[in-house]
């Protein structure tokens, strides 16, 4: 049904005169409490203590599957059974499917129905479901909104504005949802820079769940490395890149309790999702990553690159195949990652760079699609790659520098 | 409830929760755990904890100082939050952990599975209950002035 503007304004009168109460604004605890939300002296500390619970719940939900249940179901039972099982053992195709004959657990195997399956259900699974849960309960209490108005103040030093954390947020679970939420950015500047810092410096929550579940000890400094680069890149680009960053104004709702049936209506459909995106991508990356190990490409495109990676990042060559399962899915990479044999730093470095090269296919995918509404496809990839180069090669070799100076490479 | 009453109350547990989110800053930052009875300063994510809490026992003692009623009331609810956000989150981990076996068994003894339930807890499971009957005083007495 078409309106013409005269009576779409009469319609809108009508809907509000039936729907809108007038009268004086009563103060009380709640709506107190809604205001203590966005100030600066209070609303900063508690945002860290929705952060704290965010990670705490994340932690304690995927280690209750992933640890409790996954690691002991992979490992002592369909590992085992498999290796037994599955004939043609030798070949090049039980090397792809299972993996090593000889492994003991589901990260060593290295075949699609080992690794692949326990990475994409075992360990990525939970931490997604954990993730989506918390994100649709911040989303559906209104908080959101406030930690928008919280950040805005941060962000317009880099020409974004409070809403930008929308994305941003949403990149922590996946960065494909996170780039097309760039959309709702007010300016072509301000999408294309969201969607480059987003692909670059935001580890998807699949990413999260295979850090925090690996190398815990070292998640906090690939974290705070990869934040500082989101400010520091951005605020490059906010110089760099022409166009404007208006302001905004924003409505922030009130507080409500979440209902079950909208949170699980919601999860469903990111789970869902997750399904059926994700999980054939890491059965292709393993599959890949292992044709790839069997026509020795991999070895081939470790000595080229091997003198970059020794000498400016200072990582082993051996990353080459994670560096390479990363386009395809970057838990995955990270899972392979964690079976190398580095340093400490080494590995920080290397999932630093993981995360930084290149983003996932199905982001840069989004990205091409996406591009079209923020400058142009060409512009937006060109300036995309251009951008990416400059951050791993910039970055990454940052972190190398730090490293030699602390004496920790 | 009085208001000379209601500061005593806010005094009492914002240093209840300011002295412990200190000592968890402090025991993050010297890289040292400490148990005293049945509170353990230890465990994952301490320094954030800390911070949590020392926010949490700022906002309940500067909330003696609020002139209005209500966000006075307000502050100390905020403040409850948090603590039950890292309360919270700190009971929900503790039950978790109690379910899964180890050693080739897929659930917990029942010897184990309560063993996980004698602490040593964090200083913010302390906090809970006086924290919400904090709460419950404040939001009874919002309605009872309503009524």
């Amino acid at each position: 049904m078409k309106l013409e503007p005269e009576e779409r304004w009469r319609l809108i009168d009508r809907v509000a005169r039936e729907t809108v109460q007038y009268g004086a604004e009563k103060t009380t605890i709640k709506s107190t409490l809604a205001e203590l939300t966005v100030k600066p002296f209070t609303g900063i500390p508690f945002a860290i203590a929705i952060l704290y619970g965010f990670w705490a719940f994340f932690n304690a939900f995927a280690g209750f599957f992933t640890d409790g249940f996954f690691v002991p179901l992979f490992d002592d039972l369909w590992l085992p059974w498999i290796q037994e099982a599955f004939p043609l053992e030798g070949s090049w195709f039980y090397y792809i499917l299972v993996g090593d004959p000889a492994a003991t657990n589901s990260f060593e195997a290295f075949g699609i129905l080992t690794s692949g399956l326990f990475v994409a259900v075992g360990v990525v699974l939970p931490a997604i479901v954990a993730f989506y849960l918390v994100i649709t309960v911040l989303e559906d209490s209104g908080y959101m909104p406030r930690l928008a108005v919280l950040v805005d103040t941060v962000l317009h030093k880099i020409g974004l504005h409070g809403f930008a954390v929308v994305p941003m947020i949403l990149s922590l679970g996946c960065n494909v949802p996170g780039v097309a939420s760039t959309r709702t950015l007010e300016t072509k500047k301000q999408r294309f820079m969201m969607m480059i810092l987003l692909s670059i410096f935001i580890p998807c929550g699949a990413q999260l769940g295979v850090m925090l579940s690996l190398i815990p000890e070292y998640f906090g400094y690939i974290m705070l490395y990869l934040l500082a680069g989101f400010f520091v890149f951005g605020w490059i680009l906010n110089k760099v890149v022409p166009g404007s960053s208006p302001e905004i104004m924003t409505d922030v709702p009130p507080f409500r309790i979440p209902t079950i049936s909208n949170v699980s209506r919601k999860l469903w459909v990111k789970v869902k999702g997750f399904f059926t995106n994700a999980i054939p991508f890491v059965l292709l990356g393993v599959g890949l990553v292992n044709i790839l190990y069997l026509v020795g490409a991999i070895d081939w495109l470790s000595n080229i690159l091997g003198p970059v990676f020794t000498g400016w990042f200072g990582i082993p060559k051996e990353t080459v195949a994670p560096l390479i399962a990363g386009f395809l899915r970057k838990d995955l990479a990270v899972a392979q990652l964690s079976a190398i044999e580095m340093s400490g730093f080494q590995l920080i470095t290397s999932v630093v760079i993981i995360s930084i090269y290149f983003p996932c296919i199905a982001t840069f995918s989004m990205i091409i699609k996406e591009g079209r509404n923020s400058g142009g496809v060409l512009k937006v990839l060109g300036g995309s790659l251009l951008t990416l180069v400059t951050v791993v090669f910039l970055w990454g070799g940052l972190l190398h520098l730090i490293g030699m100076i602390l004496g920790v490479t | 409830m009085k208001q000379k009453t209601f500061n005593f109350i806010l005094i009492l547990v914002g240093a209840s929760a300011l002295i412990p989110g200190i000592l968890e800053l402090l025991f993050t930052l010297t890289g040292k755990t400490f148990t005293w009875g049945e509170i353990a300063f230890q465990g994952e994510f301490m320094f954030w904890r800390g911070v949590v809490l020392l926010a949490s026992g700022v906002f309940y003692l500067t909330a003696v100082y609020h002139t209005s009623r209500t966000e006075k009331r307000a502050q100390a609810v905020l403040a409850s939050l948090m603590i039950w956000i890292v309360g919270g989150m700190e009971i929900l981990s503790v039950i978790l952990s109690s379910i899964p076996g180890d050693g080739g068994r897929w659930f917990n003894s029942t010897q184990g599975f309560f063993s996980s339930y004698t602490g040593p807890f964090i200083p913010a499971i302390f906090l809970l209950p006086i924290s919400l009957v904090l709460v419950l005083l404040i939001f009874g007495e919002e309605r009872k002035n309503e009524g």
